[in-house]
Formats: C-alpha cells, sequence, structure tokens
C-alpha cells in the first residue's frame, strides 16, 4: 500500500530534489514527470518520497538553468506528456551535485563515528 | 553569457505564459491521472483512489503557482496589476485626480520651464568645438579691485609672443558701418577682430574663407565677412557675393566669406554681429600705444593646459611687462576666464534663485497632493485592514498604493512638460533681450524630459510613501476598535505637518518676492535727473569718407539740428555723444591748484560726454550755475567744459566750481575751463549712482558719431518720419538709427529686474494658493470628522462664536508654525538673493512683517470657509453620523 505508514517514508534531504532528478534522468535517459517520481520511488524501496507535484517546480527551475530539455511526446497509453531529457549541463550539473552531497556525506558520517 | 542565454529562456517564458500555464497544468493533470489508474489497478474504489492521487500530489494550486514563480516574473505581473488596479482608482475619482493632476502640472511645468534654460545656459557645453579650451583674458588695474578691463595692442602682441599656454589669442571690438548700395542705407554693427579670430573659435565659413594672417595692415584689411542673417537679408542669399565688392561707410570691401547660420559668435561687448572686419594693425593705437585699452580677447588655450596654469604664466607675463613698462603697466595685471563664466556668469545666480522657486513651488504641490492622497487612503482605511487581516502582504500593499501615487505622477509630469513648454515659450519671449546669453539655444532636449520624469517619480514616490506607510501601519483590531479616530487623529499629524510645512515654504517665496519687489520700486522711484517723456532718439553716424574734416561734421550737426528744430511739433532738438543709462567713455584728469596724482593710475577718473548746445533744455536736465555750451565755443576760442553736480561736488565742495579749471591727464593736454553746472544723470543704468561727468561743446571736441535727441509736443513716434526725412535731406546715405523713446530706453533698464520680480511673485502668487489650497484642505476635512463632536457640543449649548473659534484656533496653530518656520527659512536663505536686490537688504523687516500677515491673512481666510461650515451642523444629522 502506497498511502502507508509515515514513520517509513522520510521526507528527502532539503536541496537533494535536483539531484535525485538529475540521477533519475541520467539513469532512464527520455521520462515524463510521474515517471520520474515512480522510479525516484521504486530505487529508493520506497523510503524515499517526494510531495510529487514539487517536482514540477524544480523541473522549471531545471530547465530555466539548462540542464534539462523537455518535448511533448505520446505515452505507451496513448497519453499526451511532457517528457524530459538531459543535456550536456544537466551532465556535468549532476556530477557537481554528486561530489558535493558525497561530501556532506563523508563529512556527516565522520561526525556521527567519532561521536 | 550562460546568464544571458538564462535570460532568452526567461523572456521565451514571459511571452509564451498562457502556453505554459497550459502545458504545465495538462502534465500536472496526466499525473494525477496515471496514479489514480495505478491505485484502481491496484484494487482501490475509485473515490478513495482520485483521493490518494490527489493527497499524494500536493496542492495544486500553489505549485503551479511555485513553478510560475521559477521564471521569475511575478514583480512583472504584480506591476501590470498594481498599473491596472491604479488607473482604474484614479479613473474612479475624476475631481481628485484632476486637482492632484493640475496641481502637480503647474508645479512640474514651472521646473521644466526653468529647468531647460538652466540646463542650456549652465550646465551644456558652448556650441563651440572643444568649448573647454575657450577663455578670455582680461586686464585688470590697480585703481579699480575687481575690475575687468579691455586690452591695449602692444600688451597683446607681447601676450602672444610670451605666452606657451595658448594654441591662439584673438583681439575682438564692437565695429559698426553704414551699408550702402542696396536701397535704403542700412547701419550694421559688427566686429573687428584679428584675422585668426575664426580658427582661434573653431569655426569654418560656410562659403568662402576666413581671414588670411596678412588682412591687418591698411590696404590689405578692407575685406568682409558677413553673418548668415545679413547675407540673407540684405544680399538675398546671392552666393556670388562671395568674391564681389560691397560699399561700407562708403569704402569698397571684398566679401570673402559667409559664416554658417548655426555659428552664434560669442557676445562680450554688443550684440550679435553681423559682419566681421580685420582689425587694423597698423594704426598707432594698435603698434604704440599701451594707454589705450579698447579690446577683449578671445584665446584658445593648448591641449591639456588648464584655466589655472594659463592664469599663473598670464600673471607671470603681466609681472614683466610691468618690469619693462613703468609707466603704463605698473600693477596691471591679467585675469583669464572661462568663456562659459563669461557668457553666463551674470546670469547664473538669478537662473539658481528661479530654479530654487520653482523647487519650492513643487514642495508645495507635492504636499498638496500627498494631503489629498491621505485623505483618500483614510477613506480606503477598512478595505486596507480587512485586505491585510486576510493575509495580504503589507508590501505588497504598501506597492500597490506606491504605484498609484507615482502613476498620478506621472500623469502630472506628462501634463507639466506640456505647461513647461508653453512656459518656456512665454519666458523666452518675455526676457530682456541678451539676458539669456544668444550663444546658447534654449529648448527642450532629452535631458529636460528625463529631468522631468525623474522629478515626477521621485516626488510621486515621496508623496505616495507617507499614505501609504501610514494606511499600512495601523492594525486590524485597531481600527475595528477605534471605527477610523485613532486613524484619523496620526493622519491628523502628518498632514498638520505637510500644511505647516507647506505655509513655511510659501512664506519663504512671498518673502523671496517681496524683496525683489521692493527692490523693483527702489529702483523705478529713482531720480533718472531728466525727463524722458516725450523724446525721441536716434545715432548718426558720419563716415570718414565723406565728412573727413571736423568743421564739416560739426557743420553737418548744426545744419540737422536746425532743420529738426523748425519742424513742426518739435519743442526742441540736441545731441550727444551718449545718452544716459548708457555707459560711456572715461578719462583721468587733473583739477589746477590741486596736488599732482604720481601716476595714471591714481588720477580721478571723469565721465566724458560731448553735447551740442540745447541738448540740456531738450533731456531736461537742470543747469544749476553758470551756462550751458553754445555755438561761440568754437575751436579757436578757450576750451569750456559743463560738469555734473557730482563732479562739482568732488573736486571743489564749498566752492563755486564755475570759471574753475581742469585737464586731461596726457602731458600736452590744455586747461579747460568750466562754465556751468548741471544735475547729475544716471549714466551707467538706474541701480549705478552718479559719478563726476564733464561735458563738451560738440563744437570744440568733434565726434562723427553723435545721438540726435528730439523733444516733441505731442508724441514722439508720430515725429520720427519727419525727422528721419530731415537727415535724407541733408544727407541720402545716412541712416539715423537705434531710434527710441527715452521712455522705452528707461523702462528696456529695469527690464531684468522688473522680469526677475515678476516671475518671482507669480511663482509665490501659486504658492501661496496652493498652501491656502492645502489648509483649506486640512481644516475641512478635520471638520468632517469632528462633526459628531461639534453636533454633540452644539446640542449641550455651545454657540456659534465657539465652534468658528475653535476650528479657527486649530487652522491657526499649523499656520503659527508655518509662518514660525518660514521666517527662519527666509531669514537663512534670503542673503542668496543679495546679488538681485537693488537699495533693499536681504533682511529688510518691513517685507518679512508684511509676507508673514499676507500669509496669515489668506490662510485664515482658507480656514474660514470650512469653519462656517461648521457652525451650520445640524445636531440632530450630526449625531446619527457614522
Amino acid at each position: 500500500m502506497s498511502g502507508g505508514d509515515r514513520l517509513h517514508q522520510d521526507e528527502i534531504p532539503p536541496g537533494t530534489l535536483y539531484l535525485l532528478i538529475l540521477r533519475t534522468l541520467a539513469r532512464g535517459g527520455e521520462m515524463h514527470g510521474y515517471e520520474i517520481a515512480n522510479s525516484i520511488q521504486q530505487i529508493s524501496e520506497d523510503v524515499l518520497r517526494v510531495e510529487e507535484g514539487s517536482l514540477y517546480p524544480a523541473l522549471q527551475r531545471m530547465m530555466i538553468k539548462g540542464w534539462m530539455t523537455a518535448k511533448w511526446g505520446t505515452t505507451a497509453g496513448n497519453r499526451r506528456a511532457r517528457y524530459y531529457r538531459l543535456t550536456a549541463a544537466g551532465r556535468k550539473q549532476l556530477e557537481a551535485e554528486v561530489w558535493q552531497f558525497d561530501r556532506v556525506m563523508q563529512a556527516i558520517t565522520r561526525v556521527i563515528q567519532t561521536a | 553569457m550562460n546568464w544571458f542565454i538564462e535570460l532568452g529562456r526567461r523572456l521565451f517564458m514571459l511571452f509564451r505564459r498562457s502556453q505554459f500555464d497550459r502545458d504545465l497544468e495538462e502534465e500536472m493533470h496526466l499525473h494525477r491521472e496515471l496514479r489514480e489508474q495505478e491505485q484502481i489497478e491496484g484494487g482501490v474504489a475509485p473515490e478513495e483512489a482520485r483521493y490518494v492521487a490527489r493527497r499524494r500530489f500536493g496542492n495544486d494550486l500553489v505549485l503551479r503557482e511555485e513553478s510560475r514563480d521559477m521564471w521569475g516574473w511575478n514583480w512583472l505581473e504584480y506591476f501590470v496589476q498594481d498599473i491596472r488596479f491604479g488607473l482604474r482608482m484614479l479613473a474612479r475619482n475624476p475631481g481628485f485626480t484632476a486637482v492632484a493632476v493640475i496641481t502637480l502640472a503647474l508645479g512640474i511645468g514651472a521646473n521644466t520651464a526653468i529647468f531647460s534654460v538652466v540646463n542650456a545656459v549652465l550646465l551644456k557645453p558652448l556650441p563651440y568645438a572643444d568649448p573647454d579650451r575657450l577663455a578670455v583674458i582680461w586686464v585688470t588695474e590697480p585703481s579699480a579691485p575687481g575690475g575687468l578691463f579691455p586690452n591695449t595692442g602692444p600688451d597683446f602682441r607681447d601676450w602672444q609672443d610670451m605666452n606657451r599656454s595658448f594654441e591662439g589669442m584673438s583681439a575682438i571690438t564692437i565695429a559698426g558701418a553704414t551699408l550702402t548700395g542696396s536701397g535704403e542705407p542700412l547701419q550694421l554693427h559688427g566686429l573687428s577682430v584679428s584675422p585668426n579670430a575664426f580658427q582661434v573659435l573653431g569655426a569654418q565659413p560656410q562659403l568662402g574663407r576666413s581671414f588670411s594672417p596678412d588682412e591687418g595692415p591698411s590696404g590689405h584689411n578692407h575685406v568682409v565677412i558677413l553673418s548668415y542673417g545679413l547675407w540673407q537679408s540684405a544680399f538675398g542669399g546671392q552666393k556670388n557675393i562671395v568674391g564681389n565688392k560691397v560699399t561700407m561707410d562708403g569704402e569698397a570691401y571684398d566679401v570673402v566669406g559667409i559664416m554658417p547660420k548655426d555659428l552664434r559668435f560669442p557676445t562680450v561687448w554688443g550684440r550679435n554681429p553681423q559682419y566681421w572686419t580685420p582689425i587694423t594693425m597698423d594704426a598707432p593705437k594698435w603698434k604704440t600705444d599701451r594707454g589705450n585699452h579698447w579690446f577683449w580677447v578671445l584665446a584658445r588655450m593648448k591641449k591639456g593646459v588648464t584655466l589655472n596654469q594659463a592664469a599663473a604664466e598670464m600673471v607671470t607675463i603681466s609681472a614683466r611687462l610691468a618690469q619693462q613698462y613703468p609707466r603704463t603697466n605698473t600693477g596691471v595685471s591679467a585675469r583669464v576666464r572661462s568663456l562659459h563664466e563669461q557668457l553666463t556668469g551674470n546670469v547664473s545666480e538669478v537662473l539658481w534663485v528661479l530654479f530654487a522657486a520653482v523647487g519650492f513651488l513643487l514642495l508645495i504641490a507635492c504636499a498638496n497632493v500627498a494631503n489629498l492622497l491621505l485623505t483618500k487612503t483614510v477613506g480606503r482605511q477598512r478595505e486596507i485592514a480587512v485586505r491585510l487581516a486576510v493575509g495580504a502582504g503589507a508590501r505588497r500593499l504598501v506597492r500597490q498604493l506606491l504605484t498609484e501615487s507615482v502613476l498620478l505622477f506621472l500623469l502630472g509630469g506628462v501634463a507639466g512638460l506640456a505647461v513647461g513648454m508653453a512656459a518656456l515659450r512665454l519666458l523666452l519671449r518675455a526676457a530682456p533681450a541678451g539676458y539669456i546669453p544668444e550663444v546658447v539655444s534654449v529648448h527642450l532636449d532629452s535631458r529636460v524630459f528625463g529631468f522631468t520624469f525623474l522629478v515626477a517619480f521621485v516626488t510621486g514616490t515621496l508623496a505616495g510613501l507617507i499614505p501609504a506607510l501610514h494606511a499600512t501601519r495601523v492594525s486590524f483590531g485597531e481600527m475595528l476598535k477605534e471605527s477610523g479616530s485613532a486613524v484619523a487623529a496620526s493622519h491628523g499629524l502628518a498632514r498638520g505637518l505637510l500644511t505647516a510645512g507647506e505655509i513655511a515654504i510659501a512664506l519663504v517665496m512671498l518673502v523671496g518676492a517681496g524683496l525683489a519687489t521692493r527692490s523693483l520700486i527702489r529702483l523705478l522711484g529713482v531720480q533718472l535727473g531728466f525727463d524722458p517723456r516725450q523724446v525721441v532718439a536716434g545715432r548718426i553716424s558720419l563716415p570718414d569718407s565723406r565728412y573727413p574734416k571736423e568743421p564739416q561734421q560739426t557743420a553737418f550737426f548744426r545744419n540737422l539740428l536746425d532743420r529738426v528744430q523748425a519742424l513742426p511739433g518739435v519743442v526742441s532738438a540736441g545731441a550727444a555723444s551718449e545718452l544716459p543709462l548708457d555707459g560711456g567713455s572715461n578719462g583721468a584728469v587733473v583739477i589746477e591748484g590741486q596736488p599732482a596724482p604720481k601716476d595714471v593710475w591714481s588720477s580721478p577718473l571723469v565721465e566724458l560726454c560731448i553735447v551740442s548746445p540745447n541738448y540740456f533744455r531738450t533731456m531736461r536736465i537742470p543747469l544749476l550755475s553758470g551756462r550751458d555750451v553754445a555755438e561761440t565755443d568754437t575751436p579757436e576760442a578757450p576750451p569750456v567744459a559743463v560738469i555734473n553736480e557730482t563732479m562739482a561736488h568732488r573736486f571743489w565742495s564749498h566752492q563755486d566750481a564755475v570759471g574753475k579749471r581742469f585737464k586731461h591727464s596726457d602731458p600736452d593736454a590744455k586747461w579747460i575751463t568750466v562754465i556751468g553746472v548741471v544735475g547729475d544723470v544716471r549714466e551707467f543704468g538706474l541701480a549705478e549712482p552718479a559719478i563726476p561727468e564733464a561735458y563738451y561743446p560738440e563744437s570744440q571736441e568733434t565726434y562723427p558719431e553723435l545721438v540726435l535727441v528730439v523733444r516733441t509736443a505731442n508724441g514722439p513716434q508720430a515725429q520720427v518720419a519727419a525727422i528721419r526725412n530731415a537727415v535724407h535731406g541733408l544727407d541720402k546715405g545716412l541712416p539715423w538709427y537705434r531710434v527710441q523713446t527715452l521712455s522705452e530706453m528707461v523702462s528696456d533698464s529695469s527690464r531684468e529686474k522688473r522680469f526677475v520680480a515678476l516671475l518671482l511673485a507669480l511663482f509665490a502668487a501659486v504658492a501661496l494658493a496652493l498652501a491656502s489650497v492645502g489648509i483649506y484642505g486640512v481644516v475641512s476635512y478635520s471638520v468632517s470628522q469632528r462633526t459628531r463632536e461639534i453636533g454633540i457640543r452644539m446640542a449641550f449649548g455651545a454657540e456659534v462664536r465657539n465652534v468658528l473659534g475653535m476650528v479657527l484656533r486649530e487652522g491657526l496653530r499649523l499656520v503659527i508654525a508655518g509662518v514660525a518656520v518660514g521666517l527662519l527659512g527666509a531669514w537663512a536663505l534670503s542673503r542668496y538673493l543679495t546679488s538681485i536686490l537693488y537699495a533693499v537688504r536681504a533682511t529688510d523687516l518691513a517685507t518679512y512683517i508684511l509676507a508673514a500677515l499676507l500669509m496669515t491673512a489668506v490662510a485664515l481666510v482658507a480656514c474660514l470657509v470650512p469653519a462656517r461650515r461648521a457652525t451650520k451642523v445640524d445636531p440632530m444629522v450630526a449625531l446619527r453620523y457614522e
């Protein structure tokens, strides 16, 4: 059941939504919003749950930044949908964000372990 | 580069907003549908499935708003909304809008007009190539500290040889000639210049050439360059005039060039020239006479040389000349002024005063409109409080109210620009000739437009800020509790301050206008020393070519005076070399029996004039003792002079001056006997005190150019044609020019003061009117707020007199505060007026008292209207109020 128990479903850490979207698109190629949301959830085995609508403002911002482009296409069920695809700038941004995230995580881990 | 591409994407989005909204909505809709479908497939009931899909998606309205935010165009959307809303509000209150826009149009328009002049005269560079390098060099003399004098030929040539600061120096003096050969003889005014003058100025002729360096010595200097205006008016713009000859003063001159239409030659002396001829470079006064100061010097500094460096070098050069020529040059030095300062120095102080006056006017207009806006926001207080209570951002509300007032001021700015254009046209027409330097052209340009809209914007923001901040500071609870009266009280303070401020500023302007007007009255009350009524005057200039000998000139004038005297309607006729109020020439004198001065500079200076018999009678200058000049004072008879009262007092106080002798300070001068004493006249203008003056008989000191003065029995204008006929009866080739009645001349001489006083009075009157509208508004608003209170008082038996007193007292408080501050302000600021005042001190007590009384009286009348309305309040109606 995806309605689920709040205790086991974590809000994603702030600032990582972009990272998650970028990573998802890097792996999956062209995707529309619903697919991105599902993908994030599945891969994190339902631990990470995005308030699904909040993908859309993030997607807008990433388009302005030029990290991705969008074009309208058709779904398997023959519905019109907007498909997002990573640009070269987006890949670079992904690397930067991953590197940044690792740094922060390592630092936090160290703090936790030495405590 | 990245931000640029990003901006491109944002702009793309801006122009496809509706498409964007549709896309986003479709995308989100699809998302929720797919989720719903997934739930149904997982076995959830349809209603439950939809609910889950919605819940997991979040608030789609907020999310869409957030998505839109990402593109960063919200401010623009709000702005457009605010403007629409503002325009609607303004359209809904046409009365308010009209009053505010008219008030602002007056304030802004006056500023636009005056700023146009300030811009053209003081801010814009002069219309010459590299104008910053142009300078005027004057001579300073120990006898007259602060005075600036023309140069002498030999000194000028030494300056040219010795200096390293200047690229070129040019000698320039006024000239005049009679042009014949094309119809009526035409009297021209022109300039004699060194051949390099145009090169120094950086001006090129439109046709032909300018002078060549060898066109100075006589035999080579009968060449002339015409102004565009003269070329058009006298020669019909014919191109073949260049290379041909014209006749000036009976001599042939080669026309070598025509100057372009837009050349505005600097006019330090005289008027915009009609022609230029080379200065005669072999006359003794050019080559050897270091005592004769007769031309001014225009110079162009070398690139990179500053005014101070050039000035310092000229001082050094002067010191060297003083060592070399101690008799003429001891103590003589040079002063370098930028051409800009030279041309605009006179008018700049007045311009700043006028600019300050219109600035004040605008402040008052703004305060009035701010007051109106305050009243209006009080009316909207409930609306605003409700909006704040339901969560509207205070900042957004302030911005909205501000947008409204800025919009109002921009409308005022547009109307002000129209008012300003009309005002500027009037101003330029009313300004005395030459008052605004002829070299600048005044018109509305982009800078003036920018200024106007900047002023509108800034004042709009300031005036809007007060009510906007007030309106949003008040909390909802307070609003409901107090039902508006507390808010009204705090607004009352703001309005009171604004109004007192208006009164203070208006009073400052009244004092300024009052001082200027009193100066003008003093000036018009000056004893002229002659009677200008019914007198007409005009110049006659005898050309050397036809009247080479002095007896011929004397004979001509004697004949002419006889003929004019015989004309019917002529009371008497005379002639003089200079008219009063018009300046003249002077000379150093030695008084018989008094110790001789040690050098030229310590000899007393006396104003010199040449007159015909009957001149004094014609002008009604009273003969105090002795006799008038007469035809018997021939060249063979001993030299004589009539002197004025001031000269008699200065040199022969407590004695009879008649029979005493004086002479000029040059070594071979003869003694001159005083034969009469006449009353003083104002020689240099109304504001200048009388100075010692000597009049020589025309029959002894012949002069080829005289002013013919004619007193008529009834109306001088009617005699002009007859007098001109008399001149032409003697010589067809002689113009009678610069013809003018003396009344006109006298009134011209006070035109500048009248112009400034008129403008200041006009501005002060508008300020007074606006300030009284302001106080009227405040008092009547407060009366309307206190209707219930007044009603209760009257119900309890208060009398009309009490109510009237109560309201008037409130107004009076504001007036007294405003007047007190205004008097202090006027006292502090009036010293900047000193330069435009005459015979009135800037702290003239009477003016201050009168201005304060006028302001108080007008303000009280403005209070009286609402106060009387208060007394008509019907207690029953008042108690039901609200």
